[in-house]
């Protein structure tokens, strides 16, 4: 069983994850911005971070180079969620050091895809 | 495990954001250039397209994402957000709205319209506007025609691993796909002490024996194509079925097989076709070369962040707590080690062997920097001290009736933790005389012209390696006569006899000695001023008195800067070895035969000022004959210089202090003794008491020459 955070402005986006998520035998837990989802890390490294990019006080790309900065978040896989069609955003998260990303909207067998490539039991 | 039905939690969290949105337009109308509104709109627009997709309102979605893509023009400042298009955005949040709380309600008509008018607005300058569609998750690449099987080549970015990508999955992943023969390349490994064990080095040699399309082989290596070298070619012949796990194969796979890689290698260019069809060049601009990851860019840019959040968290955590006997004992050990440096450096001076003399250096030095180290960690301010009195002033003053104005400097002067620990109790002594005796009642201040309100200054600053504090008040002075007259009746001198003032004051220094005519409850009963200076004494510091009749007195404390270890000055006099901490040294001179003659006075000229000296061959009374030229070490405490004449000054010595045991302590003129190099003790000369010495003979003499 992985520990899975999902760190997202939308309560709804959150719930989702957890719903496709917690019945495949995982544990998540959530956090309402990137700054909370930080503190999380910082509290106990999660086997996977799953991140909006658009969200307040801090943003996604600021809280995967946060991530990125801290020691024992090394290695973390950090998957973002975009619903940018451009690359130059999923090349700007990629370079701040994310992991992969999902296009939203996914369907439950795409997280479940994207989660089984990058947390292995 | 959730009871909460998503699509509610959606709801609930849509007609919130409605709102903000709602306001957001709104409030934009007033103030057309506040980015952050402009933000917060797009950022509602955001969720609820993204969100809505996601709980199967697809119409939600597809219209959201129109309204979002007109709506990006205003964010980027491409456009102006003018009341008819806030209009026609309210109609569109409107729509949204009626869409998810009762899609029955809403006619995809009214929708259309509103797209029109919202493209009417945002793409009137534009000549056509193609609205993307929403955007799907990454298609696989159209499918290619089937082959045998695949050769893969792997080359990742060395920086792979810690951005969260582990190539043993992705090569798990790959074998999902069909039998694999995997052979890792292993020549871009470089030597240990280059390695960053956070980067990849190992390169992959991949068969595949399956006929998959390549877009499944893209699916694999799709979150790290921008990050690695792939490079794909067809299989020419289908190898013998291989039906088993990767690493069991390795073992298997014949040796012919790993020799023909190299048509795979030198094909780079379908590379980027495969890859990234839209790539952006930029995150990869520069050649690398993989066997020296420290020349990389990418690497360093990638550590030093790492580093710095590092020392940040450092500091974060700057001090720590630690038991005070700890520090003790570390002192202790230092101290060990410096004597036994000190044996070294002898026993390197007398033999002639070069590279122990070089080792000795080293060592010396880096006792002599480890000694500082450890002094200075147990270097306290000694404001903490000074913010224990603030409280004693005012309950003082309170007892008393005495107002004071109570000032203290040199708060973060630094002292040794043991010396501001030995500092507490003198220092209340010296604080309630002021008050006590120092200041004039509130009559005597008016009668004097004073203000009705004393003042004590305390105050801490540092003087070479001495640390000066002062208590200072502007009360009455010292009454010399009082004193006199009660030095006189407690029988410790007789009626008439010759004292200079500063003697006379020093009567305050005897145990048992007050002037205080009542005795109160905080002062008076002759205790005190002479623990004061035994306390200071003992830390081989001094006290000294001045004060002016009706200005006031200053107490002057002079304390070195540790007990433990100093530097001091090793002389020789007949044949005892003795230091003079060099704190108190001011010079070394030659005692000319000029001095000689001048035998009887034992003053020297310093450059037009007279010095006293003191010949420590007679107060050691050493024996044998005296070294032909004499010097001359001049030592002061403060104001006052005495010479002492010395047989030889053999130079710098780290001292350790080692106190003398209680037998001693009646020899005033040693602070304690050290053990030297050779293994043999040196007593450690009281600059202090031999000052007083010599003072006291030239005022004898000043005396009975004026007799």
């Amino acid at each position: 069983m992985a520990t899975i955070l999902t760190v997202d402005d939308s309560p709804s986006i959150r719930q989702m994850i957890k719903v496709v998520l917690e019945p495949a035998g995982h544990n998540v837990i959530e956090a309402g911005d990137g700054a909370q989802g930080l503190a999380k890390v910082q509290a106990g490294k999660p086997d996977l971070v799953i991140t909006d990019l658009n969200m307040p006080v801090m943003n996604g790309l600021e809280l995967i180079r946060a991530l990125r900065k801290l020691p024992n978040a090394v290695g973390l896989p950090i998957v973002f969620l975009t619903t940018e069609s451009n690359d130059a955003v999923k090349q700007e998260a990629k370079s701040a050091g994310a992991t992969g990303w999902i296009t939203k909207p996914f369907k439950p067998e795409q997280l479940l895809t994207v989660v089984g490539k990058l947390v292995r039991a | 495990m959730s009871a909460i039905d998503p699509t509610e939690v959606f709801r609930q969290e849509a007609s919130e954001l409605f709102e903000v949105l709602e306001g957001a337009l709104l409030d934009l109308g007033q103030r057309p250039d506040d980015r952050e509104l402009v933000d917060s709109a797009f950022r509602a627009l955001h969720t609820i397209k993204g969100s809505g997709a996601m709980f199967g309102f697809d119409k939600v979605a597809s219209f959201t994402h129109e309204f979002e893509t007109a709506f990006d023009r205003v964010r980027k400042g491409e456009i102006e957000p003018t009341q008819e298009l806030i209009s026609v955005a309210l109609a569109a949040k409107d729509y949204i709205r009626a869409l998810i709380e009762d899609p029955q309600s809403t006619d995809d008509v009214i929708g259309e319209a509103i797209l029109d008018d919202l493209k009417r607005f945002v793409f009137s300058d534009q000549p056509a506007a193609p609205v993307a569609a929403i955007i799907e998750a990454p298609s696989p690449a159209p499918a290619e025609r089937k082959q045998a099987g695949w050769h893969l080549y792997l080359e990742f970015e060395s920086h792979i691993l810690r951005n969260g990508s582990n190539p043993l999955d992705l090569l798990e992943d790959l074998c999902k796909l069909g039998p694999c023969f995997v052979v890792p390349v292993t020549d871009g490994i470089p030597f240990l002490d280059e390695m960053e064990p956070e980067d990849c080095y190992l390169k992959w040699d991949v068969k595949l024996h399956a006929a998959c399309d390549k877009g499944a082989i893209d699916d694999v290596f799709m979150f790290v194509q921008d990050e690695m070298k792939l490079t794909l070619s067809p299989l020419e012949q289908v190898e013998a079925p291989a039906p088993a796990p990767l690493f069991q194969l390795l073992d298997e796979e014949p040796a012919a097989d790993v020799e023909t890689p190299a048509p795979v290698v030198e094909t780079p260019a379908p590379v980027e076709a495969i890859a990234a069809p839209a790539e952006q060049p930029a995150a990869k601009t520069e050649p690398k070369s993989e066997t020296k990851p420290e020349t990389k860019p990418e690497t360093k840019r990638e550590a030093a962040p790492a580093r710095r959040e590092e020392a940040r968290q450092d500091r974060g955590i700057a001090t720590v707590r630690v038991q005070a006997e700890r520090l003790d004992e570390l002192m202790d050990r230092v101290g060990e080690l410096v004597i036994a440096q000190a044996r070294l450096t002898q026993l390197a001076a007398s033999g002639s062997d070069l590279s122990i003399k070089v080792i000795a250096e080293e060592i010396e030095r880096l006792a002599s920097s480890l000694r500082d180290t450890t002094m200075g960690a147990r270097m306290v301010p000694i404001g903490s001290l000074f913010g224990r009195f603030r409280r004693l002033v005012h309950d003082l003053s309170r007892d008393l009736s005495k107002p004071v104005d109570f000032v203290t400097s040199g708060e973060d002067t630094e002292l040794d933790k043991t010396m501001i620990e030995c500092l507490a109790d003198p220092l209340v002594h010296l604080i309630r005389n002021a008050i006590d005796h120092g200041i004039e009642d509130t009559a005597a201040r008016a009668v004097a012209g004073k203000t009705a309100q004393g003042r004590i200054e305390l105050a801490a600053v540092h003087s070479g390696a001495q640390v000066l504090v002062t208590v200072k008040d502007n009360g009455g002075g010292l009454n010399t006569a009082r004193i006199r007259a009660k030095a006189e009746e407690q029988g410790l001198i007789t009626a008439g006899a010759v004292l200079t003032d500063h003697e006379i004051h020093q009567f305050l220094f005897h145990p048992g000695f007050s002037t205080a005519q009542t005795v109160s409850a905080l002062s008076g009963r002759g205790v005190g001023m002479d623990v004061v200076k035994r306390t200071i004494e003992n830390m081989r510091g001094s006290i000294d008195l001045s004060t002016r009749p009706g200005e006031g007195t200053t107490v002057t404390l002079r304390l070195p800067l540790t007990l433990a270890i100093i530097e001091g000055l090793l002389i020789r006099v007949g044949e005892g070895r003795y230091i003079i901490p060099l704190s108190a040294v001011e010079e070394c001179v030659e005692l000319t035969a000029e001095d000689e003659r001048s035998r009887g006075r034992n003053f020297l000229n310093m450059r037009g000022n007279l010095v006293p000296f003191l010949r420590l061959r007679e107060i050691m009374s050493s024996s044998g004959t005296p070294d032909q030229h004499q010097k001359t070490i001049i030592i002061s405490t403060g104001e006052t210089r005495v010479g002492l004449v010395a047989d030889q000054i053999i130079g710098n010595h780290q001292t350790v202090i080692k106190s003398l045991s209680k037998l001693h302590s009646d020899v005033t003129i040693f602070s304690g003794a050290t053990i030297l190099g050779d293994g043999t003790a040196a007593l450690i000369l009281d600059v202090a008491q031999l000052v007083a010495l010599a003072q006291s003979k030239v005022e004898k003499q000043h005396i009975s020459e004026a007799a």
